[in-house]
């Protein structure tokens, strides 16, 4: 119970700590560079409308003292009005990351579904012509572009076939392109990790001691090497999942999706600032609170973890 | 001890004719012609095609091999083949500018930080620790809204969060060599510190950072070509993989070859840079470990 508090205090104070980062980083990459106003303006305006638009936003405020502003307002719950729209920044973005939510959920779901049980059955037959098969296809697949991907999609199962809309429109098929397409890279480095993974457990002590004890290949790699190598899985999905994410920014424009990577992309072309800034607070906290997620999963799974020192 | 461990079967025969220098793996083949046939376009596409941006109304959408379109041509009659020769270019300039900028950069920090670790030591292992946080999406999408959006922005964005591998990897390989005898006799015959890194430190780290340079690269040309995609990389009339699938996005539809070839070149350089990573681990016998 003690190990468990402070694992989890620990992992805590990093989390808190990691926002903070993310709050400051985004406040200066946001405010230190640029043109405030660039995003406001929508025609010429002159140097007097121009500076009472910069004070009428604050712009003018020394940047030290408006991030105590601006921090006071994110303690509140307030990210400040959107530049385009009549709502509140962070009324986007949380109106956006559900929508990321389900497409990234059912494509990692997706993911794992074929992964797990193809890196079983390559480890299985190790070095077997359908094991190598395996590993050549992921390979090419690993540099198959996302986007790209998406887009052959559409051309065969919505230009060609006419069978799924190439569109989010609202119907439960909409997620079945978007879905694949994410889904497709992340799968060829699941299997990757996962199939080295067993591999290494299969080279452990405590293997050769059940071959010792007479038991199969397969119930080894089964119901030993499979549980085992797991943690692995799970820490790396986690810890990867920013990189996982970069998919969505393009997938999510293709397929009209308006999840986190759309509203990030125009929130880029209106220069929305209020925008941009609560987006990169919000995913470093999913991204925090995913990886505690999974610290917690693994401490449940793993008892080797739950040993200090170990 | 990497050197002796042998875990891909055939792998102690294939140890015994690299030492002849009699063949090379697979991999590394494949790599090496992907990427003359590449450079051989590029060249191609630079001496004898038309300019990729010339429109040729008449020849809107020519299928792929009429007139004088082997690739076919986009919307707006441009010939595929001059675009896809172009794109190959801007992705070679920026893969490798990037592995270079960030790989200089990644090295020295990883070098000082190992060997005189401390203060030093302690600041750029924040630094790694605050880039694995930050996902890159966002900083990428950040960046490209606050400094804007061309070549040379990309190049620099790219750069942010690539040295940290390095850092870490040739940190991690610093620590080990630094404890050996060598350095010490070193230091016994008055080298300085700043010889010791640059005559004992960097040479050891050498094979390391060659692999992860290759590995990176195929990431380096998927988020370049992404972010391009999404008009947040590289700007028309400037070409890249990224812009030439985006605009033939919208004739999809009409012209399958307009998104099919671009993509098709590349993923085989993509393909070709994780190829040339995975082969030069094998052939200079680098640790795979080290790098996941």
């Amino acid at each position: 119970m003690r190990t468990f508090v402070t694992f989890i205090g620990s992992r805590l104070l990093q989390g808190v700590l990691v926002v903070l980062g993310a709050v400051i980083f985004g406040y200066l990459l946001i405010n230190g560079a640029g043109d405030p106003v660039a995003g406001l303006a929508t025609r010429q305006l002159t140097a007097a409308q121009r500076a009472a638009l910069i004070h009428q936003y604050g712009y003018d405020i020394p940047l030290v003292p408006r991030f105590f502003h601006y921090f006071g307002g994110l303690l509140r719950g307030d990210f400040g009005q959107s530049f385009h729209s009549e709502d509140s920044a962070i009324g986007l973005v949380m109106h956006a990351l559900p929508q990321t939510g389900l497409l990234v959920g059912v494509a990692i779901a997706v993911a794992l579904a074929v992964a797990v049980p193809v890196s079983i059955f390559s480890v299985l037959r190790r070095n077997s012509r359908w094991d190598t098969g395996v590993r050549q296809t992921l390979v090419v697949m690993q540099g198959i572009p996302d986007f790209w991907f998406a887009l052959l999609l559409v051309l065969i199962f919505s230009v060609q076939l006419a069978l799924l809309p190439s569109i989010a429109n609202g119907t439960p098929e909409a997620i079945i392109l978007p879905a694949a397409a994410l889904s497709l890279p992340l799968m060829a480095t699941l299997v990757r990790i996962y199939r080295g993974e067993m591999l290494e457990v299969l080279g452990a002590d405590f293997v050769a001691a059940l071959r010792a004890r007479g038991l199969g290949n397969r119930d080894i790699v089964v119901r030993h090497a499979a549980p085992n190598a797991l943690p692995a899985l799970i820490t790396f999905v986690a810890v990867q999942l920013g990189w996982l994410l970069g998919g969505t920014l393009v997938v999510e424009t293709i397929f009209g999706w308006e999840g986190i990577g759309s509203l990030a992309i125009t929130a880029v072309q209106n220069t929305d600032l209020p925008v941009l800034e609560a987006l990169i607070i919000v995913v470093a906290i999913v991204y925090v609170a995913i990886s505690l997620l999974a610290d917690l999963l693994l401490f449940a799974l793993d008892p080797r973890i739950r040993v200090p020192s170990a | 001890m990497t050197g002796q461990t042998i875990t891909v079967p055939g792998g102690r025969l294939r140890r015994l004719t690299r030492r002849h220098g009699a063949r090379w793996p697979g991999s590394l083949r494949v790599a090496v012609a992907i990427l003359s046939g590449a450079a051989l376009l590029a060249l191609v596409g630079a001496l004898a095609l038309p300019d990729p941006n010339h429109q040729d109304l008449l020849a809107a959408f020519a299928k792929p091999g009429t007139g004088g379109h082997l690739l076919g041509a986009d919307a707006l009659g441009r010939d595929m083949l001059s675009g896809i020769a172009a794109s190959i270019v801007t992705a070679a300039i920026v893969s490798v500018s990037v592995v270079v900028i960030s790989g200089t950069i990644g090295v020295f920090a990883g070098i000082l930080a190992g060997y005189r670790g401390g203060v030093i030591d302690a600041v750029v292992m924040r630094l790694v620790d605050l880039q694995l946080a930050i996902p890159p999406l966002l900083l990428f999408v950040a960046g490209a809204a606050v400094l804007g959006r061309d070549l040379l922005m990309v190049i620099l964005l790219l750069c942010i969060p690539s040295w940290v591998p390095y850092a870490r990897v040739v940190r991690s390989r610093v620590l080990v060599e630094r404890e050996r005898s060598s350095i010490t006799a070193a230091r016994l015959a008055g080298s300085s510190h700043l010889r010791i890194m640059r005559r004992n430190l960097l040479p050891a780290t050498v094979k390391l950072v060659i692999v992860l340079g290759s590995l990176q690269m195929g990431w380096i040309l998927l988020w370049e070509s992404s972010l391009s995609f999404v008009s947040l990389g590289v700007q028309p009339p400037h070409l890249s993989f990224g812009v030439l699938i985006s605009q033939g996005r919208n004739s999809l539809a009409q012209a399958w070859w307009v998104v099919v070839f671009p993509g098709i070149v590349l993923a085989l350089l993509v393909l070709a840079a994780n190829s040339l990573g995975d082969g030069l681990r094998d052939k200079l016998d680098v640790d795979a470990e080290i790098l996941d």
